[in-house]
């Protein structure tokens, strides 16, 4: 079963060893929207059988895997998905040009390896979610790793019978350092679980998936953010696992953290939800 | 009353921003909120966010950091709205005072909106000290 915990709340309220922001801070006189809270489902209340894949009635899991020149992670990715308490349906590995052994060590796994010219992580998710067909669509970047009950928590979430219009489901996430670059990148940062808005952390409903549309294309500095954003901006929000699901990767060249393009694509992101919010709704108003 | 000699400056430590269309869009590093200023918020961003001049001698201000006369007339808007403006930017902790923080004027209409859609999103990345390699590199302390 799964509970929720009260009200709506915002996901300040699922840990308290994160960045202090407090939503009433000196408001003073400026205006605030808080309408894109999250719902957050208990933990302790989701953990059920080790295997419930099989039985009837359980969904099924696609997970798709984007992956460019992800050799040197993606065996501790992979065994991080096959192995999960609640084992998914289908795994698409989608190999995004790569150069190096990707693909030799994908098919070393009992998963389907797709092949395309470098596209981006965008394309890739979507040419992975066209090829499978299970009603539950996971992501999980090829450097990334899942506890091993990330899907079993994740599914239970979605079959709560008091959260019938729960489509989305995200887990705490946690960044650490790659063993083999330990010392060369900065470990600050990575004291925080924090609500996993990355692909990896996302469980979804394949019908949600279908009516908010594909990930964008032309920019893959915000192929993830934008689609995140009309995720979020749903009446309906994700609903977040009160606990750790992922860790990922931190290597150094994470083409999410690079620098000085993804803060222009956040700006950017930042100025187009404030148009969006200042369009006419077709019911009248402002959104 | 305000501090004449108060100085003002953005906290470039947590902060990026750029003026889009005449609007200044800011976002804090460190809460994930983000930030539109009115065209006189931006006037007056914009004069916080000019090049700065030296700061004043046997002090610890910042340098660049402007006062409130300075940010006035690099922004020509009032000087009352400009006090406003700069409250409202120091209760949000957008900026470093030295001095006392002026009051936000009721009587003012607000200049800044603050957003939190996409606080998640912006909490994951430490998007202000990744540099052009990637995830920041380690320092000493770290």
């Amino acid at each position: 079963m799964v509970g929720r915990v009260g009200p709506r709340r915002r996901p300040d309220d699922v840990r308290s060893d994160r960045a202090e922001c407090d939503p009433g801070r000196a408001l003073g006189a400026r205006v605030m929207f808080q309408g894109e809270g999250f719902v957050v489902a208990r933990s302790d209340t989701m953990k059920g059988s080790p295997d419930r894949s099989a039985e009837p009635g359980i969904p099924h899991v696609g997970v798709v895997v984007p992956a460019h020149d992800a050799a040197a992670y993606l065996a501790e990715t992979l065994d991080s998905i096959i192995t999960q308490t609640h084992p998914p349906a289908e795994v698409v590995v989608v190999d995004d040009g790569s150069t190096d052994d990707t693909a030799d060590i994908a098919r070393s796994y009992p998963v389907r390896v797709l092949r395309q010219e470098q596209a981006g992580p965008g394309a890739a998710r979507n040419a992975g979610v066209a090829a499978t067909s299970a009603p539950l669509v996971a992501f999980c970047d090829a450097d990334d790793v899942w506890l091993p009950d990330k899907l079993e928590r994740q599914v239970a979430a979605l079959e709560d019978p008091s959260g019938s219009d729960v489509d989305a489901v995200v887990g705490l996430v946690e960044n650490f350092v790659s063993p083999d670059r330990e010392g060369t990148v900065s470990a600050a940062h990575l004291d925080r679980r924090l609500v996993g808005a990355i692909p990896s952390a996302l469980l979804i409903r394949r019908s949600l998936f279908d009516e908010l549309g594909p990930f964008r294309t032309d920019d893959p500095m915000a192929d993830w953010s934008e689609w995140w954003v009309r995720l979020s901006a749903r009446p309906t929000p994700p609903v977040v696992v009160d606990a750790l699901l992922v860790r990922r990767r931190i290597h150094g060249g994470n083409l999410t953290l690079q620098a000085a393009d993804q803060r222009a694509a956040y700006l950017r992101l930042a100025r187009a939800s404030i148009a969006r919010r200042r369009a006419p709704s077709p019911h009248g108003g402002s959104r | 009353m305000t501090d004449s000699e108060a100085r003002f400056a953005i906290d470039r430590s947590r902060v990026i921003s750029e003026v889009l269309d005449g609007e200044a869009i800011i976002i804090d590093s460190r809460t994930g909120a983000y930030f539109s200023l009115d065209q006189n918020g931006t006037a007056v961003w914009e004069a916080l966010d000019a090049p700065g001049a030296d700061a004043p001698v046997g002090t610890d201000v910042a340098f660049g950091a402007l006062s409130m006369a300075e940010v006035a007339t690099a922004a020509a808007v009032e000087p009352s709205v400009v006090a406003s403006v700069l409250g409202e930017l120091c209760a949000a902790e957008l900026i470093t005072v030295w001095g006392a923080a002026p009051p936000v004027d009721t009587a003012v209409s607000p200049s800044l909106t603050e957003y939190r859609d996409m606080e998640a999103l912006l909490l994951l990345d430490p998007i202000h000290d990744v540099d052009a390699a990637g995830w920041p590199i380690a320092r000493d302390g770290d």
